[in-house]
């Protein structure tokens, strides 16, 4: 199982204090980090935040280049923050011109820009940090445990988290499925962005219709392949991994509480 | 569905395919156009509302965990992207697609159909809007006026739904016959 995740999302592989970590402790941790920097303002808490998220990665053994890679995505939030805050912010102007005849950037703006998108990118990494470090079947394991409770409300956490467990082994085989299909189309002749709408219409249907009946089809055999092994929705299962909390927790616990002080301490400060 | 165990699975499936049509998209500003509202709309009235409400609830959560299931790949930093909203209005608006094309047999009214995608399309657009006008005042700290956010976060994909809501009312019916065939055997 776990050589065939590796392939889906962030997960980086590597043998570090983070990956370690119980997910439990690792989604509660992030959660509580994102809510603390959310209401900071002050450089000096922003600062020491980021300077703890790049030790972090380094203890963790991703390399930064992979890192950053998978930040790009949100590159365009930043730039779009940062262009908001330059142009619209009033206050004393940078310039004697306007840029471009209408645009006046401020020295407020370029301030103000700076910080909320660094601020952003901090809280950006830290939650990336933890889909880097913590496959997928693992957070689910995470969350499983951590809504355990709900059980006692007749939420079905159980079926929920085999439920998630084979969306994640399925997507990789579903999307070569859709593929197959588009692929099969177009041999027949179908093309996209070719045509009427009537005939465009034609095409997208004989594709979507095949997938669906694809998916349906496999929901059939798998259900089948479950109830011939004995799984019933109704009994407790049991896990081959067990969740314990050890000394490494309880040391990361103490770290991140002293990053919450550190952090508010500083935004006290200013 | 006879057993539960068949619903777990038909819902898990159905969340895999709501991947696939994150990925086939057209960018064209802040908020890429992309099949998936057509995907949430159909799953919710083929599966039916809760079911439909579940998987899409199974994909944001899922995408909120780092798969890459977004459009623009996943990790619980997308809470703070202004697209988060449409997201979030998905287990709605497919429960509400699912309830309204109801469980009728096969084939049900074409109109129904239409009625079902439309109200589904508002739904989404009545959360995620609001959305982006809170994460741009909130996150980006720069207020926009509302009937600005109208023109970055609806208008531009309003023809595009139109085509969606025309072709999702046709498909509905031969993707529910598909559903039914395996059910019967």
């Amino acid at each position: 199982m776990r050589s065939l995740e590796i392939t889906l999302g962030n997960y980086y592989p590597a043998e570090s204090a983070v990956h370690r970590l119980d997910p439990r402790f690792k989604l509660l941790a992030v959660t509580f980090l994102m809510a603390v920097t959310f209401i900071t303002r002050a450089p000096w808490a922003v600062t020491f935040h980021t300077l703890a998220v790049v030790c972090l990665v380094r203890l963790s053994g991703i390399p930064v280049r992979y890192f950053l890679r998978t930040l790009r995505f949100f590159l365009w939030l930043f730039i779009f923050t940062g262009i908001l805050h330059l142009c619209f912010t009033p206050g004393r102007p940078l310039t004697d011109e306007p840029i471009l005849g209408f645009l006046q950037i401020t020295q407020e703006g370029l301030a103000r820009g700076g910080l909320i998108s660094w601020r952003l990118l901090a809280i950006i990494s830290l939650s990336a940090l933890l889909t880097h470090s913590t496959t997928p079947l693992e957070i689910t394991r995470g969350m499983e445990s951590l809504l355990s409770p709900l059980e006692r409300f007749r939420f079905p956490v159980q079926d929920f988290a085999l439920m998630m467990m084979m969306a994640i082994r399925f997507i990789p085989v579903l999307s070569d499925e859709a593929q197959r299909v588009w692929k099969a189309q177009r041999s027949r002749g179908a093309h996209f962005g070719r045509g009427g709408v009537k005939r465009r219409a034609n095409t997208l249907m004989s594709i979507l219709i095949p997938v669906f009946a694809g998916v349906f089809r496999r929901a059939d055999d798998l259900a089948t392949a479950l109830e011939a092994r004995g799984y019933s929705p109704d009994r407790r299962r049991t896990s081959m991994v067990r969740l314990v909390w050890t000394a490494k927790e309880t040391h990361a616990l103490i770290f991140v509480a002293l990053w919450i002080l550190a952090v508010l301490a500083l935004e006290r400060m200013v | 569905m006879k057993s539960r165990t068949r619903k777990i699975a038909l819902v898990a499936l159905t969340v895999g395919l709501m991947t696939a049509g994150a990925y086939i998209r057209i960018p064209i500003g802040p908020v890429p156009v992309t099949l998936q509202t057509l995907f949430v709309l159909i799953g919710g009235a083929v599966l039916g509302p809760g079911l439909g409400a579940t998987a899409m609830t199974a994909y944001i959560l899922l995408g909120l965990m780092g798969l890459p299931v977004f459009s623009a790949g996943g990790g619980p930093q997308y809470v703070l992207s202004p697209t988060f909203g449409y997201l979030l209005s998905f287990p709605l608006a497919s429960a509400a697609a699912g309830w309204i094309a109801g469980r009728s047999p096969s084939g049900s009214g074409l109109w129904r159909n239409v009625l079902a995608l439309s109200v589904g399309t508002a739904i989404i657009y009545c959360v995620g809007v609001p959305y982006l006008a809170l994460n741009l005042r909130r996150i980006q700290e720069k207020s926009v006026a509302f009937p600005a956010v109208l023109m970055m976060g609806m208008v531009p994909f309003l023809p595009g739904d139109l085509a969606k809501i025309v072709f999702g009312s046709l498909v509905i019916g031969p993707v529910r016959r598909s559903l039914d065939q395996i059910r019967t055997g």
